[in-house]
């Protein structure tokens, strides 16, 4: 039942996400799922909680189901709309074309230019006189990134010709 | 018995998460193979195949529905922790958003112009290395000249098309 319960919830989530989509807000998707997520999670721990207890495997494992599933929900989604695999599959979806073709549809300029807008919105970058420049946020993000890159051991050089 | 089970399970498991993280910090991420993707995936895709297995398996044994509850409770925590850290793997390798994001953070205030410039020949590079590895997957194939999803190719499209309903983002890309 706390199984059902979770995954439950979690489509939940997802149809709430779905509506705020759609809604006029001051957030990125990504808020906008973690807004849903807070709301409907903290709904299903309370709900969890209240019939199993605080301490009871049921309640430590549909919290954890539902975590999964938003997270694997999440990282599904944003591939969706940004990973340059995903825009390939949807492009051929309803057509053939040859790789000329989906070079002038899928141009590298216009992928940077999509990217740029992306930072702008979520406040990472900042433009002004055509000139781009990153923001308290992006400096912290990107500071970060250096750090995790260093720690994994992707020097910058190899990160920019990587071959994902 | 089934006390100890139980915490047995959460106990072990926890273990098992600070050696297989313990692992890649002390002994994998200074060799140069653990910074393949296929590496990385197949380190953590076997280690959870196996626990997964492992801890089912000792559930079943414990004879106690909290034990099984448990055990599936700490597969979901695995699946929590190698998608964060192949997540956080694969942007910190080859995010185009996170090497936009350094070049810019490298050059102060950059004209958007020049950033379109310089970036877009990795983006084209990306792009035909995707399509490679798309087809490499069965994702894709090539007839004559033209470029064609396969029945997976088109189920995997229909799934992306279904997220970006949910999603309403607008253009994609």
């Amino acid at each position: 039942m706390w199984f059902v319960t979770s995954v439950g919830f979690w489509l939940l989530a997802v149809a709430a996400h779905a509506v705020l989509c759609r809604l006029r807000l001051p957030f990125t998707a990504v808020g906008r799922f973690l807004l849903a997520n807070l709301a409907i999670g903290t709904a299903l721990a309370w709900l969890v909680c209240r019939s199993y207890g605080i301490w009871s495997a049921p309640t430590f494992s549909a919290l954890l189901v539902f975590g999964f599933l938003s997270e694997l929900y999440l990282f599904l989604s944003t591939l969706a709309v940004a990973s340059i695999s995903a825009t390939v599959l949807l492009t051929l979806r309803n057509r053939s074309l040859s790789e000329e073709q989906l070079s002038v549809l899928l141009n590298g300029q216009r992928m940077v230019s999509l990217r740029v807008e992306r930072l702008l919105a979520a406040g990472l970058l900042s433009e002004s006189a055509s000139q781009v420049r990153l923001t308290a946020a992006g400096t912290i993000l990107g500071t970060r990134f250096l750090r995790l890159k260093a720690f994994l051991g992707h020097t910058t050089a190899a990160h920019d010709h990587a071959e994902p | 018995m089934t006390v100890y089970c139980v915490s047995g399970l959460i106990g072990v498991s926890t273990l098992y998460f600070c050696l297989h993280f313990g692992i890649y910090v002390f002994a994998l991420r200074t060799l140069s193979a653990s910074r393949s993707e296929r590496f990385i995936l197949l380190y953590h895709l076997v280690a959870a195949v196996v626990f997964s297995t492992l801890v089912l398996v000792a559930a079943t044994a414990c004879t106690e529905p909290s034990a099984l509850t448990t055990a599936v409770g700490l597969v979901f925590a695995h699946g929590i922790y190698s998608m964060s850290f192949l997540e956080l793997w694969s942007l910190a390798q080859g995010s185009y958003s996170i090497t936009l994001l350094l070049r810019v953070m490298r050059g102060g205030s950059v004209p958007t112009s020049q950033l379109r410039e310089e970036l877009a020949a990795i983006g084209e590079r990306k792009k035909r290395n995707r399509i490679a590895a798309l087809a490499g997957l069965g994702l894709l194939g090539r007839h004559g000249d033209e470029l064609k999803l396969t029945a997976p190719g088109r189920l995997v499209s229909q799934g992306l098309k279904c997220l970006l309903w949910i999603t309403n983002p607008g253009e994609t890309g």
